[in-house]
């Protein structure tokens, strides 16, 4: 397929909470890395260093790369920052009269239980909400009101509307308003009439609308969305513009493209409408930079494991197709946007060790050491044994070559803390207690992707599993075999994977309409809804500089049993506009996708099914450089060992004499036969006995079973 | 030192029951500390406004330290009903 | 046993019973399992003893193993692989006969090893009144198909005669069937993980990690006990059913790592179905039990061996057959839950260590409204007022309780949008939002409830009709704590503006509070209403209960709440001795006024010493 074709480099950045990585890629040359550490509050400065730090990998000068760039791709953490700590506008919100409380109230209990796991949950008297963005007083109710069919019921009072929007301008000294009134997601006049008024009154104040921002059912997580995305709205408009046009000082003036929750990009103009977008947008990345890599060697169903010091989060892709999360929160909060679905335990390299006192069970997490003081080893004064302890006791990492020789590890410190602290109370010696807090992180994380795979009716055998990060390569030999995954990839980009998602995204707006309808219904009516979303969508894809043969509209329709309250959004793989033959293939599908995700006999086929969310995906397809696949050599690794050491092999669970490879020093083609070790840059990857790994042309490790 | 008796009361080492506020000394505690409050009964939409419009049967009681004035306890009740005595032995 | 090992079968059984919970809602398709979690799923050992309790409607996790005794008594012989049985007859161990249980034995290479049983409150259960509560009523005969037990899957066949046996005497037999297979399929999870369970590590490894768990929760429980103070405390309860009144007594003794509960002096069984069988009862005060006192411990058969519970035949809280009870899980159980949370709460306050762990009551009663009829699209339907899962925190020890927080018997609960219920019912609401005054006045306040008002719209028959088993109006039931108040009773008006207007009354279209909607105010409780033409149903629901003295209540906090609009000038000034002017405290009146509010407390001791 032909696509825009400008420049010759993609940069992609990723600013995460402490690093910020860049991957650039171009045709007919390697793939370059660069890292370096996040600046806040001026993020740009962090990404300008990370984007040397690549450039410089290559040999390649800043400003000539900026000249000849194509497009600059990003990701940031900075709305999630925006919540977590606080920093947003003073935001207002706007709601129809009588129904004030919807945002406080969050659904009764759900607000309060929301994001919390079974200890939290099972201690109620400990537990509290989320203070709301928007405090009681910063909300207005206005005379209004429109039904479940959209009609107006009691036209807009003008005057009292902007009386109460004076109010909270003037007197509230409001900078952001959110505007959610009932059913505007049916009927958006009345909406769009308050931010006029707002418009008139405050030329400057950001205003979010919800018939905008997500026009779905369900007013508290319509309300929730819209204030968080007024809340955080003008913060992310300031930081995008403050990146362009550092980019700018730095000679590039192209697109910026925006990495979006949904592992689409969006241009930075209207990513910048749309801060609820951006959330989770780096566990989506890593999850499209997965699937990429999975399309690169010929797999489809893959499972997307990242784990570094805080967390272990894992996604799914099944036949090339990524799923979307349900209910997702941030902080606690609710929102309602597309997004992929990541979930997440806490369970990291500094996850802290500790023994229940009173049932003498250990316990990992959920506190972590962190960056500081981290892990015993590391030597700075952590005092508390962390899992990267846990590791170095089995043998799995060096402590002379940790982070290639620049933190020497202390190992003696470790075992001292980790004896007196863990392996005393527990009756055990230190390399039993190890090996077993290893055993439950593995059973822990195997505990977790049982929950997205198995419980959701999909066989991981059917997967490969994708292993990222810094922690995720030292357990998924170990989790992998548990869950008896096909093989095992420890992708070449692990610890740049969200950046490496960002250059192999594709940009994507999404469209919806929410209409009831029961099937069988009127063919030509289905049509005519998604029109006008077409229409729309081609204008902006061809505004963002893309033409017909580069834009892709992939239709999809929410439906459900009627009088069952699940629904399923599902892809029309057939012919659009439907036609009989397409609209009977939908229906099909549904079915089978029901089945699949709620059992076997949980549809209740007699009440007939019903179409609720109409949803249009438009795609401007992003050209990328074919990737260079490097020659293969022979299978002999022996000029990669460097060491040979006791290591734990769970097959005998103890410990056993293994080689040690270096990285750097392996060639494509290279096979080996477990236990073996090999020592990356900034992990180290383990495979166990009754496992092969080898190198691929892509400086992958593979890791299959016997 | 004290412990605690309830919410509002404590126990001091020789087992007299304390108003927690104000420490005043209301008996030992193998006896009725209510007995030794000042207790009020009124019908309660009276005490607490329109939203506890109820059977005008139903009286708050409620007992206070006869030395600072503090809330002890309060107790739902018809008229006649003994006192919810609670005994902590420690 | 070693602790790894036991640690990851620990993590592996959380997951089964989540999992299967999950299942449970996915198959089920209403709007009470999957907003208000009005479920349970639970996994017994052999032997029906509780191994681990899931987070549903915790009355059931005890009445659910005595299901799973009773079957294993009566079917002794009889039960096979693939087999599932029906229990739903409160006198054997359910709670009331909407509340069905299925429940499943695990068979692990042919030897019986453990079982799983879940609830949903079923659609329908063929009483006199739809959706399973049914104030008509007055024995248990009228209440609706009833079972002791019977086996509806044999060896993994459904038992076609007994499910149309079954289906033939509910309304809306279709969304019941729907409910019998989200149980059927929720047991078959659970089975086939434990099997999964059992196949990797060995029988004998995971029995050994099942009976560690529950001689660790026993463990646990009784250290816990032993921490806290030995002694005797009490409450009482009093609710209202149609003009009458009912108490429930409790005295609760702790001595050592022992615990009885007794409510010796609770009211004789009523005529009408609030009545608590024996097991309502007992899983009543176990609700509360859990939470506050075994928030870090499993729940289950260990948790559940030091307790002991009085309970006096024929009374309230242990009916006699054929007693109606369709209502005992919001009538009289839930007195038993706040009676038993207000005592476990005073045992806690009188501990240096556990004191922060206190709570005045939750929500102290629920307001069960089903709406049955015709809706805009024309189907007949029957739904649940999600409301009353809304609830309300009491304030606790550490802090004020959360508006609309919620309740502790049901831990993780939640109330439908607006959006969602008027696309689903002809009806449409006036206002939603928190009920100012209603939560209990202290130190820290007590969660508000909250207040509606629906009125039809788009209704086929011109409206609906529903059917109400409301209590705790004449008296509030969410106690306070220490000298907290309680939490303001509830509150059903049923609007009487169709008769206003034709009197002459003028219209208002679009009413925001309950003063504003003209017409009559009818309070009503009990029974079947109609929703017609422009009348309107009012419900506005308790609030939770009060912690510690309210003149000690920060000022400030008074002020915040009155700019908020969940407390009333009046009563911040009334209760609180805080005035308040524009949201701003008024220091030198507020002084004046607390001190003379002492002073009139201690002055009134004087009047009684004359």
């Amino acid at each position: 397929m032909e696509s825009i074709v400008k420049d010759k480099y993609i940069i992609a950045t990723d600013v995460g909470g402490t690093c910020t990585d860049t991957v650039i890629i171009a045709s007919g040359e390697p793939i370059l890395v660069g890292k370096s550490l996040s600046t806040p509050p001026n993020f740009a400065n962090g990404i300008i260093n990370s984007i040397k730090d690549a450039a410089k990998n290559g040999s390649l000068d800043i400003n000539s790369l900026f000249k000849s760039c194509r497009f600059f791709v990003h990701g940031s953490t900075v709305v999630d920052n925006t919540l977590l700590t606080r920093d947003g506008a003073k935001t207002g919100l706007v709601t129809t009269e009588g129904f004030e409380d919807t945002l406080l109230i969050t659904r009764g209990a759900y607000g309060r239980w929301g994001g919390l796991t079974e200890d939290g949950i099972k201690h109620p008297v400990s537990t509290n909400r989320a203070d709301p963005l928007v405090p009681g007083d910063r909300i207005k109710g206005i005379i209004e009101r429109v039904d479940y069919k959209g009609h107006i019921l009691r036209e807009l009072d003008l005057d009292q509307a902007e009386s109460s929007i004076r109010d909270l301008i003037e007197n509230h000294k409001v900078n952001a308003l959110a505007v959610c009134l009932l059913w505007s997601f049916f009927n958006p006049l009345h909406e769009q009439k308050v931010k006029e008024i707002v418009r008139s009154i405050s030329p400057e104040t950001y205003v979010s609308l919800s018939s905008e921002i997500a026009p779905v059912p369900g007013e508290y997580e319509r309300t929730s969305t819209t204030v968080i995305n007024a809340y955080a709205g003008r913060i992310i408009e300031n930081y995008l513009q403050s990146l362009s046009s550092k980019l700018r000082d730095h000679g590039y003036d192209g697109e910026i493209l925006v990495m979006q929750g949904y592992g689409g990009l969006l241009p930075a103009i209207e990513a910048s409408n749309k801060a609820v977008g951006m959330l989770e947008c780096g566990p989506a990345a890593g999850v499209i930079g997965s699937r990429y890599l999975g399309s690169l060697m010929g797999d489809e169903n893959i499972i997307a494991a990242d784990m570094g010091g805080t967390t272990f989060k894992v996604g799914v892709i099944q036949n090339g197709e990524l799923r979307h999360a349900r209910e997702p929160m941030v902080d606690r909060f609710h929102y309602v946007a597309p997004k992929l679905d990541v979930v997440s335990i806490g369970a990291g390299g500094g996850s802290i060790i500790s023994i229940d006192p009173r049932t003498n069970v250990p316990v990992i997490g959920p506190q972590s050491a962190g960056a500081f003081p981290g892990p015993v080893c590391y030597g700075q004064g952590g005092e508390e044994p962390t899992l990267t302890d846990v590791m170095m006791l089995i043998g799995y990492m060096d402590p002379d070559r940790f982070l290639g020789g620049s933190v020497p590890l202390n190992i003696k410190l470790a075992k001292h803390i980790f004896k007196a602290k863990i392996a005393d109370p527990l009756g055990l010696d230190v390399d039993e207690a190890a090996v077993g807090i290893y055993r439950i992180a593995a059973a822990q994380i195997t505990d977790l992707i049982h929950e997205i795979t198995v419980e959701q009716g999909l066989d991981p055998r059917d997967y490969v599993l994708h292993a990222f990060g810094g922690s995720c390569p030292l357990l998924c030999s170990m989790f992998g075999a548990e869950l008896q995954v096909k093989k095992i990839v420890v992708p070449y980009t692990a610890s740049v994977n969200c950046a490496f998602g960002l250059v192999s995204a594709d940009v994507i707006h999404e469209y919806t309409h929410t209409e009831t309808f029961s099937v069988p219904c009127d063919i030509n009516k289905v049509n005519s809804i998604f029109e006008p979303m077409i229409k729309k969508a081609q204008n902006q894809l061809k505004a963002d500089g893309f033409i017909d043969k580069t834009i892709s509209m992939e239709w999809s329709i929410d439906l459900r049993y009627a009088r069952q309250v699940h629904e399923v959004t599902t892809l029309i793989k057939g012919v659009t506009p439907l036609n009989k033959d397409s609209m009977n293939l939908l229906i099909k599908h549904f079915e089978e996708l029901y089945e699949r995700r709620y059992g076997k006999g949980s549809a209740y086929r007699d009440a007939g099914i019903e179409m609720t969310m109409f949803r249009l995906t438009a795609k401007g397809l992003v050209e990328r450089p074919s990737v260079e696949r490097l020659p293969i050599n022979s299978k002999d690794y022996s000029e990669a060992i460097i060491d040979n050491r006791k290591i734990f092999v769970y097959l005998r669970n103890g410990l056993k004499e293994s080689p040690v490879l270096d990285f750097d020093k392996i060639l494509p083609g290279n096979a080996f036969s477990g236990p073996v070790l090999i020592h990356t840059p900034i992990t180290t990857i383990v495979i166990q006995e009754g496992q092969t790994g080898h190198m691929d042309d892509l400086k992958n490790i593979i890791i299959e079973f016997d | 030192m004290t412990s605690k008796f309830s919410a509002t009361l404590s126990i001091d080492q020789n087992g007299t029951i304390l108003c927690s506020d104000c420490e005043k000394q209301l008996c030992s505690r193998e006896e009725i500390w209510k007995n030794y409050a000042i207790v009020s009964e009124q019908p309660m939409e009276r005490t607490c406004g329109s939203t506890y419009t109820v059977s005008k049967d139903v009286l708050l009681r409620q007992f206070y330290c006869p030395e600072c004035g503090s809330l002890l306890d309060s107790e739902i009740a018809l008229s006649g009903d003994p006192f919810l005595n609670d005994t902590v032995r420690g | 046993m070693d602790p790894i090992t036991f640690s990851i079968i620990r993590h592996r059984l959380f997951r089964i019973v989540d999992e299967a919970v999950i299942t449970l809602k996915h198959v089920s398709g209403s709007a009470i399992t999957n907003e208000g979690h009005d479920l349970m799923v639970s996994l017994y050992r052999a032997d029906g003893s509780l191994l681990m309790g899931g987070v549903g409607f915790l009355h059931h996790l005890t009445s659910a193993a005595e299901a799973c005794k009773s079957i294993i008594r009566n079917f002794s012989g009889n039960i096979n692989e693939g087999d599932i049985f029906l229990l739903n007859c409160p006198y054997t161990a359910a709670l009331h006969t909407s509340d069905i249980y299925l429940i499943a034995p695990i068979h692990h290479n042919g030897v019986l090893v453990a079982w799983s049983a879940c609830f949903v409150h079923v659609y329908d259960i063929g009483a006199m009144n739809p959706g399973g509560f049914s104030p008509d009523s007055n024995d248990i005969f009228t209440e609706g198909f009833s079972s002791p037990g019977l086996k509806l899957v044999d060896k993994g066949e459904i038992r076609k005669d007994i499910m149309n046996t079954i289906l033939n005497m509910v309304r809306s037999p279709e969304m019941v069937a729907l409910d019998m297979s989200s149980m059927i399929a929720c047991n078959n999870v659970a089975k086939d993980r434990m099997q999964s369970l059992i196949d990797k590590y060995t029988p004998k490894v995971v029995d050994k990690a099942c009976s560690l768990l529950i001689s660790q929760s026993e463990k646990l429980f009784k250290e816990r006990l032993a921490e806290l103070p030995d002694g005797c405390w009490h409450s009482r309860q009093y609710f209202d059913v149609k003009g009458q009144t009912f108490k429930v007594l409790l005295k609760m003794s702790k001595e050592g790592e022992k615990i009885v509960f007794d409510f010796s002096g609770s009211s004789a069984q009523s005529q009408y179905g609030i009545n608590c069988s024996r097991w309502a009862s007992w899983g009543g005060l176990f609700a509360p039990l859990f939470p506050l006192l075994c928030y870090d411990i499993t729940w289950n058969e260990g948790v559940i061996r030091p307790v002991k519970m009085i309970a006096p035949e024929g009374s309230v809280v242990n009916a006699t057959r054929p007693a109606p009870v369709s209502i005992a899980t919001v009538g009289a159980i839930q007195a038993v839950n706040n009676a038993a949370c207000v005592c476990i709460s005073k045992m806690l306050s009188a501990s240096d260590k556990y004191s922060k762990e206190a709570t005045a009551v939750w929500h102290g009663s629920h307001f069960a409204i089903f709406m049955f009829g015709k809706n805009q699209r024309g189907t007949q339907s029957i739904g649940i007022l999600t409301e009353t899962f809304g609830g309300a925190a009491g304030a606790r020890a550490i802090g004020d309780g959360v508006d609309v927080g919620g309740e502790v018997p049901n831990p993780i609960s939640r109330m439908a949008n607006v959006e969602t219920m008027e696309a689903t019912f002809p009806i449409r609401y006036l206002f939603r939002r928190r009920l100012k005054d209603s939560g209990g006045p202290g130190l820290h306040r007590g969660g508000t409830g909250a207040e509606f008002a629906i009125t039809p719209h788009d209704a086929p028959d011109g409206g609906i009709n529903y059917v109400i088993s409301g209590k705790g109006t004449e008296y509030p039931m969410s106690d306070g704590l220490g000298g907290g108040y309680p939490g303001a009773p509830s509150n059903y008006l049923w609007v009487k503006t169709n008769e206003a207007l034709e009197s002459g009354v003028p219209l208002v279209a679009y009413p925001n509070s309950i003063e504003q909607i003209p017409g009559k105010k009818e309070k009503i409780s009990w029974g079947v209403f109609p929703l017609v033409g422009l009348d309107s149903l009012y419900v506005g629901w308790n609030g939770g209960g009060g912690y510690g003295d309210p003149l000690s209540r920060d000022c400030d906090s008074v002020a915040r709440d009155v700019k908020n609009g969940v407390v009333s000038n009046v009563i911040a000034e009334k209760v609180y001795g805080v005035v308040v002017d524009n949201g701003k405290v008024i220091h030198k009146e507020t002084n004046f006024l607390r001190k003379k509010l002492k002073r009139e407390r201690l002055e009134m001791g004087k009047i009684n010493d004359i």
